[in-house]
């Protein structure tokens, strides 16, 4: 792997925001979009600033309060834009934010998406419970690279970063300092991003054996994990009985779909008057067992949504986070979502592969043809 | 009309499971709605089969839905073909009549059982499977017409307690109800429907119900009241302005998990999920200009004050609102204080009256004169 590096004289952070000081001035970017601790201090938010408000920014948070894709989508997503932004974020709300151009619901054009190195992020109930002892862990998470600390989902996540053996598509990525004298290296994926990287004089040719050796460790460690937690979680969802115990403690509040990037319907088919039946089925359905849970809909919500979105899923785990009841619905999203995109050999975030729902083949998935 | 109170030789639960057991074996109804609580999950069941009665837990100290979003569906749009009877809390009750009032239900073919409420536990508790440990004190609690320990904020400021229009409504507050219980029938539908019901209860005359001029409950109410005030005050909502509103608003995610929880809130698509709400780029783009900064997703404090103004008429205080928020901003609080202030302005509390227009779907000539 090959990239550009700087060795920055007060930490990453600051090497990370004169980047973007430099990007903004020497690649004619209008704005960034970026993470920032809110007015009161309480958990973190995006904001679209110049370059003046780039001190306060926060590079890497310890929660994932919104989405980044959920973010830059709301700003790009009516209406041409007119300036061009760049918005650093983790690989996984990168991708996010890549799976929704292509469902047309976020314009990458006019931005240049800078994804970073992503030791994982903290539950953000937790934060919200204890903020200072929250971070003071993240800190211990983000140096050490702790797996311990950060959520079940990051720990089973293997696509944080950008070496040879994993994949990236933000146009530029920023691998986190893992030499002795704190380099920053910046990686670029795409022609927007060499063109940026040209413009603020960063070289691309520089070796980056070392932080790719480190890095590569740590990503064989996580498959490990993730082939783990898949066995483990593999029980709790084979078949329908253990579904619906899963699940049986869900609300049917669907915070899991609002927060979710990529569930992006503004009225989702199962909030409409289309689950909705007379009362007259309702009691004929009771009488077939005596009784029935009411409402009604919760494991066809729950199976439903999967159906809708796995194949674009990125394991962000906005859904677990939001969750009022502490079901593990990112992790086994995640883990069936590499079931269905494995079928389609899919990635999700990844440019130029279009959705495979999108697409006709005549030549697909024989082995479900009767 | 004296009302009539049937005493019944169990437990306030076994007898209500009782109660609906007998008017599933009777066919005065076709169908009971009753909470069942397991471990860690707890969920409203649509009951056909007496025997089935025995899984419910019809009392069970947790929410995990305002019941008047599930009776609206059971009711749509003209009720259900054969009675059915729902046993529910005050507030669920009240918002039920709200949505009635809203186009969103009718009591026709239902039967509402209900009781003096102590409250419910925080969604949290049951996820983290600790409400069978907090039972003991519930009860001691309510036994004494106390306000119980570990309750919902806005439960802990509730002075609703009582129910106003329920068919039956078991006294639960201030009684020990271990090993006999009494439920009083308030209605001349709820007289009708037992009528020719032979069982083993035993029927009275006199009111056992502490009512709101019993001491106890008057009491009861003064106190809440303080506390209402107390946590709105902590959380300095009282600030007036945007300061304070927007500091505790600061952390939303914009989920809309408030919105969706809500009972009042019926819309299927929300006016702030909308087309409408979009925020064109242009407008990002001039704001940058101004202040050199946006927050994205735009439009917190929007969706809050036009939440608080579509639903605070309405409002009931139930807390789903604040037990759903993943970021636990206190929304019970914020929402039911100022509801309790708006709705004092037209003389009108939500539920309680169900011939009452809302106010704002009547015209009156003269009123808010001081605002003109």
């Amino acid at each position: 792997m090959k990239g550009g590096i700087l060795n920055p004289d007060n930490g990453f952070e600051a090497a990370v925001k004169n980047f973007l000081k430099d990007v903004m001035e020497k690649a004619d970017i209008d704005a960034l979009l970026l993470p920032f601790k809110n007015a009161v201090g309480d958990s973190f938010e995006w904001r679209l600033v110049t370059a003046d408000k780039l001190a306060e920014a926060s590079v890497v948070p310890p929660v994932i309060a919104v989405n980044g894709a959920r973010a830059l989508s709301s700003i790009t997503r009516s209406g041409k834009s007119a300036m061009k932004i760049a918005a650093l974020m983790r690989p996984c709300e990168a991708r996010a934010a890549i799976e929704l151009s292509k469902l047309n619901q976020c314009d990458l054009e006019p931005v240049v998406l800078i994804s970073m190195d992503c030791p994982g992020a903290m539950p953000l109930q937790d934060y919200i419970a204890d903020p200072e002892k929250v971070e003071k862990e993240f800190e211990h998470a983000a140096r050490e690279w702790n797996n311990e600390l950060i959520r079940p989902i990051c720990r089973m996540c293997d696509i944080f970063t950008c070496t040879e053996s994993t994949w990236c598509d933000a146009d530029i990525h920023v691998a986190l300092p893992e030499t002795e004298n704190n380099a920053v290296a910046f990686i670029s994926n795409t022609d927007k991003g060499r063109e940026v990287l040209e413009k603020v004089g960063i070289g691309r040719e520089e070796e980056l054996g070392d932080w790719q050796k480190k890095m590569n460790a740590r990503i064989e460690e996580r498959k490990a994990a993730r082939k783990k937690a898949r066995e483990e979680l593999k029980q709790h969802v084979t078949g329908l009985n253990s579904l619906s115990d899963t699940f049986g403690s869900c609300i049917n509040c669907q915070v899991c779909r609002s927060v979710c990037p990529v569930c992006y319907c503004r009225q989702c088919l199962f909030n409409s008057v289309k689950v909705h039946y007379a009362p007259d089925d309702y009691l004929l359905q009771a009488e077939s067992k005596g009784t029935m849970k009411f409402t009604p809909d919760t494991l066809l919500f729950q199976t439903g949504r999967m159906t809708h979105m796995s194949v674009s899923c990125v394991g962000c785990g906005a859904c677990e986070d939001c969750c009022p009841m502490d079901i593990k619905v990112a992790q086994i999203f995640s883990i069936a979502a590499d079931e269905t995109q494995k079928l389609f050999d899919y990635i999700p975030g990844k440019r130029d592969a279009p959705p495979p729902l999108r697409v006709y083949n005549e030549q697909e998935l024989k082995e479900y043809e009767t | 009309m004296m009302p009539q109170v049937i005493t019944i030789k169990k437990s306030a639960e076994e007898g209500i499971k009782e109660f609906c057991k007998v008017l599933l074996q009777s066919k005065k109804v076709a169908g009971v709605l009753a909470l069942t609580r397991k471990n860690r999950s707890a969920y409203y069941s649509l009951v056909t089969d007496p025997a089935k009665m025995d899984e419910t837990t019809p009392l069970a100290p947790v929410m995990p839905a305002n019941a008047a979003t599930l009776l609206s569906r059971l009711t749509w749009e003209e009720g259900p073909p054969q009675p059915i009877a729902a046993v529910v809390r005050p507030c669920e009750e009240r918002a039920f009549i709200e949505r009635i009032k809203l186009q969103q239900g009718t009591f026709k073919n239902l039967y509402i059982i209900s009781m003096t409420c102590g409250g419910v536990f925080p969604l949290k508790l049951l996820a983290q499977g600790e409400i069978e440990n907090n039972l003991p004190q519930y009860y001691a609690s309510l036994n004494k017409a106390e306000t119980v320990e570990n309750i919902r904020d806005v439960c802990k400021g509730c002075v609703h307690f009582i129910p106003c229009n329920a068919d039956f409504t078991i006294d639960m507050l201030g009684r020990n109800n271990d090993s006999e219980c009494a439920m009083v029938v308030n209605t001349d539908r709820g007289e009708e429907l037992i009528k020719g019901i032979e069982y083993s209860i035993e029927k009275r005359d006199t009111p056992l119900l502490r009512g709101h001029e019993d001491k106890k409950m008057k009491g009861l109410i003064e106190h809440r009241e303080k506390v209402g005030e107390q946590f709105y005050g902590e959380y300095h909502f009282g600030e007036p302005g945007m300061a304070g509103l927007s500091s505790a608003l600061y952390k939303c995610v914009g989920c809309h998990s408030c919105s969706r929880a809500c009972p009042i809130c019926y819309c299927n698509l929300c006016n702030f999920n909308s087309e409408q709400h979009d925020t064109r780029f242009s407008k990002f783009a001039s704001q940058l200009r101004k202040s050199g900064s946006v927050r994205v997703p735009p439009d917190t404090m929007l969706f809050h004050i036009g939440r608080l103004n579509h639903v605070s008429i309405s409002c009931v205080g139930c807390g789903m609102c604040e037990d759903v928020c993943p970021v636990n901003i206190p929304l019970g609080t914020l929402f039911s204080e100022i509801s309790k202030a708006l709705q004092s302005i037209f003389d009108y509390v939500s539920g309680k009256n169900p011939d009452e227009d809302i106010p704002v779907s009547t015209f009156e000539e003269e009123e808010l004169t001081q605002v003109q």
